[in-house]
């Protein structure tokens, strides 16, 4: 393109502001809405912090028991992970945890904090950032001490600008004490966020016996950690050996399922859904996909019937143009390389967008519904992605110029010049 | 130079069918200034856009410089229309979202020609209608007069053989008339550019050499 092409485009754009407007927000809106959608599943997927090495990890979280006629899913019960996963994974290999919501007052209100109960080897999988003392080990798990790791934003609520390690705070009713403070943690990193960590077992939920272990769910997600002597294939088969020994024991009683373990996207995707219905990793990138099209591909309807319009007061200057010697051909590109120029201006304004909404909208986009905090979440732009975004809206504003284009190439100059219309 | 022979041009609509041309036959020499003169729509115009290639004939033979125009491509089309045609129209027809330079070297973008050069031959031809100082103002800063002149420089910068002008003074006053019509006597005289002109005055039919009738398609004597 010539910069005298450019220079006409500029000119173009700035004469018919309203269709410039429409035609930029056309593209920008779907270029920023597919980005941020792509940035939250990458945010999801590996969402940094703690979890940040989770291409090393297998994660398990979903457990299905299916009985005659009834059916249950959850996590991961304790009885399981304890009996059965201690058993399989080498030392500093297992991590599991569970959550909740807790009530903690402070002078002037009741905040609902989240506290996660884990064991000791949960500090050494997952890289907690400490600020302040350290965790708890495995001693202090066994000994059931009442013992907490806090984060950086509940100390600052508890304990103002001060240290807090060997404070003590309340926590339903019993007194613990602070022996560390950790970075404040991503609510996208769902297997390590928190703003309490206390041991698991001060409040462990295991009485079950081991026929009832073999066929109940409970509330534990379960970390494996690979290495190069348990790899993922080892992982996974040592877990379905677990689920078969699982599965004599309730013979034709029941059967458990597992949903994983799975990599960090398989995870991602396959979220709270029930274990046997998940149809693989290919199928949700497609589904992905498919929506981000649908998004990118709508506008460009809208851009064609604009450009259609816009040929139709153009018409005079096509006919002059093919009059002074333009050919078909150079008409079309013409007015698709405009299209083109329009798009890159609209999908560089609907990055920028993109960075501006994430930045200020970061808790409503990212973190949970009735959890919001993803302050620590480090919003990073994928520019492959966005070059493959910018790909698509391309070929769907070059494909929006084809019909006007078409149009243009059946132009008789001289019915136009003569005032007749396009 | 150019030569129509029997040509007839037929508008068909889906209920009417209109005549606008009817077996014209016309030789016009190389360097010959002509016009084309007659009432409102009996096929002055149509005649000109045929001779430009902007329309086709509906029968008969159109040479263009010893070639016959039959069957020609969008692209050989557009490259004759380039090459060896130049047009001034009544209403001008700049293109408002360029400025006066690049109006002008419009006809030059379709061509093989470095930046540099299509600027020298602009400011050539600029200087030729008296319009260099105004290079950078767009077509709504312009008399009519100036953006003829703007228009007559568009249709010379490329150096056609033959230029087509549709009442060039149409949208002017008597003394812009003029100035234009002298314009392109001098350009006729100095370059020897085939000139074939569509006019309703008689004043200014009566300054080219031959003067061409049309009467409802027809040529009369």
């Amino acid at each position: 393109m010539k910069y005298i092409h450019l220079k006409q485009i500029r000119e173009q754009l700035r004469q018919n502001r309203f269709f410039t407007f429409l035609s930029l927000f056309g593209v920008s809106i779907p270029v920023m809405i597919v980005m941020i959608m792509i940035v939250k599943v990458e945010l999801s997927i590996n969402p940094g912090g703690p979890e940040k090495d989770n291409d090393q990890m297998l994660f398990l979280s979903r457990t299905k028991v299916r009985m005659e006629g009834d059916r249950a899913i959850g996590y991961v019960n304790l009885g399981i992970i304890e009996k059965y996963f201690s058993e399989i994974a080498p030392e500093g290999s297992l991590a599991f945890s569970r959550s909740t919501l807790t009530p903690v007052f402070l002078e002037n209100e009741v905040l609902d904090v989240p506290i996660r109960y884990t064991n000791a080897d949960f500090w050494d999988i997952f890289d907690f950032r400490f600020v302040e003392g350290s965790h708890y080990n495995h001693e202090k798990v066994r000994n059931k001490d009442n013992v907490v790791v806090i984060s950086r934003n509940l100390r600052r609520k508890l304990f103002g600008m001060q240290d807090a390690v060997g404070e003590t705070m309340e926590l339903e009713g019993e007194t613990y004490r602070v022996i560390g403070v950790v970075e404040d943690v991503t609510s996208l990193a769902l297997n390590a966020y928190s703003e309490v960590w206390l041991p698991y077992t001060i409040k462990s939920f295991k009485s079950l016996d081991p026929g009832e272990i073999a066929k109940s769910a409970g509330g534990y997600r379960v970390t494996f950690r690979a290495s190069e002597d348990w790899d993922f294939d080892q992982i996974q088969s040592d877990v379905e050996r677990v689920r078969s020994r699982l599965n004599q024991i309730n013979g034709e009683q029941a059967e458990i399922l597992f949903g994983g373990p799975a990599p960090a996207a398989e995870s991602y995707f396959r979220g709270f859904r029930d274990p046997e219905t998940y149809e693989g990793n290919l199928l949700n990138y497609l589904a992905l996909a498919g929506k981000a099209l649908l998004i990118l591909f709508l506008p460009a309807l809208n851009l064609m019937s604009l450009n259609l319009t816009r040929i139709q007061e153009r018409s005079q200057e096509i006919a002059i143009r093919k009059a002074f010697g333009a050919t078909r051909k150079r008409m079309a590109f013409q007015i698709m390389g405009e299209n083109a120029v329009l798009t890159i201006l609209g999908g560089l304004t609907g990055l920028m967008m993109a960075y501006g909404v994430m930045y200020f909208f970061k808790d409503q986009i990212f973190a949970g519904f009735f959890i919001r905090n993803a302050d620590q979440a480090t919003i990073q732009i994928n520019y492959v992605a966005f070059l493959l975004v910018m790909g698509v809206s391309l070929v769907f504003s070059i494909l929006s110029g084809l019909i006007p284009s078409l149009r243009i190439s059946r132009l008789q100059p001289a019915y136009v010049l003569k005032g007749g219309e396009l | 130079m150019i030569y129509l022979q029997n040509i007839s041009k037929v508008y068909r609509t889906r209920n009417i069918e209109t005549l606008a041309l009817d077996n014209i036959n016309l030789e016009i020499q190389k360097s010959e200034f002509l016009s084309i003169m007659g009432p409102s729509g009996c096929g002055k115009s149509t005649m000109l856009n045929v001779i430009g290639l902007l329309d086709e004939p509906t029968d008969g033979k159109l040479i263009l410089d010893g070639v016959e125009i039959n069957g020609h491509t969008d692209k050989a089309l557009a490259a004759l229309r380039n090459r060896k045609l130049g047009f001034v129209f009544q209403n001008f027809h700049l293109i408002s979202s360029l400025n006066v330079q690049d109006n002008v070297e419009l006809p030059l973008l379709y061509r093989k020609v470095s930046s540099g050069e299509r600027k020298k031959l602009t400011e050539e031809v600029l200087e030729k209608v008296g319009l260099s100082h105004r290079r950078k103002h767009f077509p709504s800063e312009l008399s009519g007069g100036q953006c003829q002149r703007v228009a007559v420089a568009r249709a010379l910068v490329g150096k056609p053989e033959i230029l087509l002008a549709d009442e060039p003074t149409g949208n002017l006053d008597s003394k812009m008339g003029e100035d234009i019509m002298n314009l392109l006597a001098s350009l006729n005289k100095a370059l020897g550019t085939t000139i074939v002109m569509v006019t309703h005055d008689r004043q200014l039919a009566n300054q080219t050499e031959r003067i061409i009738h049309l009467f409802d398609g027809r040529k009369v004597n």
